[in-house]
């Protein structure tokens, strides 16, 4: 880690009373993880980047898409197809190439939680789902790690600081105590259900930038335990006290064994049954997978649809006759592949209803059209 | 008593930016009264603050008290 800045780069900071070196040497000694590089993480991550905080971690594992680029600032119509965090962390490099910036290219899940934000002091929360949040929430409870909360939908958003005690024997609040509960499926539609003005994660964002910096440099009043609703419509800003509620920490798993075993996607409804989940397996796993170079996989596609699949070598047999042709398959482990992995979860779950435990199987979440799109930028 | 009800998130669809009601004592009058006039908010995930504080039990009101109701959302 550095232990010199440029004062030349921080100057408009630096003269800032309250500020001065001592702040920024703070925000040099600082580390804190961005879980989500979208709408929220975008200007999250630029902001404390270019405020000098010293050590920057980046979890996501979505590629930049055409309809991320009205509020995705830090991406340009060239990245799409790329992975969200390694873009990010090129633009922020080039930015500040004065602090570290480290990213992960992965789905946070009960897993990896724990190893993600251990080398960080603060966890942001810049996610878009309910079972991301409520499994950031708890893992920051358990870890005792402070939260910065912000959420968008349509014209409005929410920040907030959570589970940060100001002094020994204060409260501190999180997320479970607004809402002990996750809503149930359907309930609540996410921005790409009920949109979201573009500007709007980028105020909100900015917000939970600004409120990182006063939290780590210890200037102003942040909102710990406090939050903040901002209506872009009629610019009414709303902010309430949040005090504990009776019962709330007995819904957070005891420890990170229990942790660990606590199914965040099937709390919050986001699929329909919790057998999906051990199928899904992400872009970076499946080439680990494609590498090890012992596994069969079958392209479930209709016979006429493309692109072909050239990268690797694979069974083409359509979903219709996967039953009559499961003899083909010898090797332990199985990645089924469709178009967008819809039609392959299906095909996983009859692989296993025929071959129980004895292989492996999983279904490439995203499907053949996103795989093809970064793995043809990986390459350029 | 009257009560003057701001809402924010989702439930807007429901209720609008704002309401009032009148005769009611405390939060679970409040919530009974929105629940039996609103019977499709009765499943959804909102917090209730009450003149700017989370109220996570019950709690009185007093004239002219302002109570915010505020739907989870999770977008990013």
């Amino acid at each position: 880690m550095n232990t010199t800045f440029s004062y030349e780069r921080y100057h408009r900071q630096l003269i800032l009373k309250d500020f001065g070196e001592t702040a920024q040497q703070k925000l040099l000694n600082a580390a804190v993880l961005i879980i989500g590089a979208g709408g929220l993480g975008c200007p999250v991550m630029q902001y404390l980047a270019a405020a000098g905080v010293g050590r920057m971690g980046i979890v996501d594992n979505d590629i930049v898409s055409l309809s991320n680029l009205h509020r995705q600032v830090l991406y340009n119509t060239n990245d799409i197809g790329h992975p969200k965090a390694q873009q990010a962390a090129n633009v922020l490099k080039k930015l500040n190439p004065e602090i570290d910036i480290v990213s992960f290219f992965e789905r946070l899940s009960t897993q990896n939680a724990f190893s993600l934000i251990n080398g960080f002091d603060i966890v942001i929360d810049c996610t878009d789902n309910f079972a991301s949040r409520y499994l950031i929430n708890d893992a920051c409870v358990l870890m005792n790690k402070p939260l910065i909360f912000g959420a968008v939908s349509r014209y409005e958003g929410q920040v907030a600081i959570f589970n940060y005690k100001s002094s020994a024997g204060s409260i501190a609040v999180n997320y479970r105590d607004l809402y002990p509960h996750p809503p149930k499926n359907g309930e609540i539609q996410n921005c790409e259900e009920a949109g979201v003005l573009g500007v709007l994660p980028g105020i909100i964002g900015t917000m939970q930038a600004s409120e990182t910096i006063k939290l780590i440099t210890g200037i102003g009043r942040p909102l710990i335990n406090c939050l903040l609703t901002y209506d872009a419509l009629n610019n009414n800003m709303y902010e309430m006290e949040l005090v504990k509620a009776r019962d709330s920490d007995s819904l957070i798993p005891a420890n990170e064994i229990e942790f660990m075993q606590t199914d965040y996607e099937q709390l919050c409804g986001s699929v329909q049954n919790e057998d999906e989940n051990k199928f899904e397996i992400d872009f970076a796993y499946f080439e680990q997978l494609v590498s090890g170079n012992t596994i069969d996989i079958i392209d479930v596609r209709a016979l006429n649809e493309v692109p072909l699949i050239e990268e690797f070598p694979c069974y083409r047999i359509p979903l219709n006759e996967l039953a009559i042709n499961m003899h083909l398959l010898k090797n332990d482990t199985i990645v089924t592949i469709c178009q967008s992995g819809q039609r392959s979860l299906l095909a996983a779950k009859q692989l296993t209803a025929f071959f129980g435990d004895s292989k492996k199987i999983y279904s490439l979440w995203g499907g053949v059209s996103q795989w093809k799109q970064l793995h043809q930028k990986q390459l350029s | 008593m009257k009560v003057n009800i701001i809402v924010f998130g989702q439930l807007r669809d429901i209720l609008g930016d704002q309401l009032e009601l009148d005769e009611v004592l405390d939060i679970d009058e409040v919530k009974n009264q929105l629940h039996e006039k609103y019977p499709e908010m009765i499943e959804s995930n909102y917090l209730v603050a009450l003149n700017k504080k989370l109220v996570t039990g019950n709690m009185m009101l007093n004239d002219n008290s302002t109570v915010a109701i505020l739907s989870a959302f999770s977008g990013g």
